[in-house]
């Protein structure tokens, strides 16, 4: 299993970008062209990242320092829902915020990290000016037996 | 890997019926036959839609004998893979704009 760590300095309080963790229309104007978000531990978490469907559950909220979720694609059986967590914390500073994001449990076989890695050439492509987004299509890492619980 | 890749695999990604046709050839080679009866499209538009992604880096063919196939390039995942390190960087600079616009009003 693989980990991603990063961290980035945001100048906009802790209260700010905890509301872009939690609520779908201020997530969808970062990441993902659809949200439907629970905010409350076991409540729902579902984007849409380029009409890749990733769905998990919010696993803890503590407004306005920490955000976790579970993480994994709807319908894939290498990194299916839940498989996989990312924590949001969020940390003052006196110009802001800095956030400390840590994805754990990532698999490691090709064809998970694919899908990932599909969902971020998508997105790219839907935020590129120049290009010509795709329209959404969650069937195509979906299999047929395993259809969506979640639609948002 | 260079930006010209990127803008192919990306061009080629973009029609909805070569992601279903790479997800098809992703677990076994197969004939455009089969994947054209996989997918519900025609061969001939089977074929045209393996040409784009072949030139994309994306698939590759093997001989089987006498029956020609197709499958998804491992070559061209690892481009996918290497991708895999931009997504939380370019989706929290996103968030970063996103929160600071509504700092600024």
């Amino acid at each position: 299993m693989a980990e991603f760590r990063t961290s980035i300095d945001i100048e906009a309080p802790p209260e700010t970008v905890f509301a872009h963790l939690v609520t779908p229309e201020r997530m969808v104007s970062w990441m993902g062209e659809r949200a439907d978000l629970e905010p409350v531990p076991g409540g729902r978490f579902a984007v849409d990242i380029g009409g890749v469907p990733f769905r998990g559950e919010y696993l803890e909220v503590e407004q306005p320092h920490r955000v976790v979720v579970s993480w994994g694609l709807a319908g894939s059986d290498d990194f299916p829902p839940g498989v996989s967590r990312v924590e949001f914390t969020l940390q003052p500073t006196p110009r802001g915020t800095t956030l400390h994001l840590l994805h754990t449990g990532l698999p490691e076989s090709h064809a998970a990290t694919h899908g990932l890695g599909w969902a971020h050439y998508l997105s790219r492509l839907q935020h590129s000016a120049s290009g010509n987004p795709p329209g959404p299509d969650p069937g195509f890492l979906i299999s047929s037996h395993n259809q969506e619980e979640n639609a948002v | 890997m260079w930006a010209g890749d990127v803008d192919v695999a990306l061009r080629a990604l973009a029609d909805p019926n070569r992601r279903r046709i790479l997800a098809v050839v992703r677990e076994e080679p197969l004939a455009v036959g089969e994947i054209a009866k996989a997918v519900d499209m025609s061969q001939q538009a089977v074929s045209h839609h393996l040409h784009v992604l072949h030139d994309a880096g994306l698939v590759t063919e093997q001989r089987q004998r006498t029956r020609h196939l197709f499958l998804v390039r491992t070559d061209g995942l690892r481009v996918v893979r290497d991708f895999l390190d931009g997504f939380w960087p370019t989706h929290l600079a996103a968030l970063k704009a996103a929160a600071e616009a509504e700092v600024r009003g």
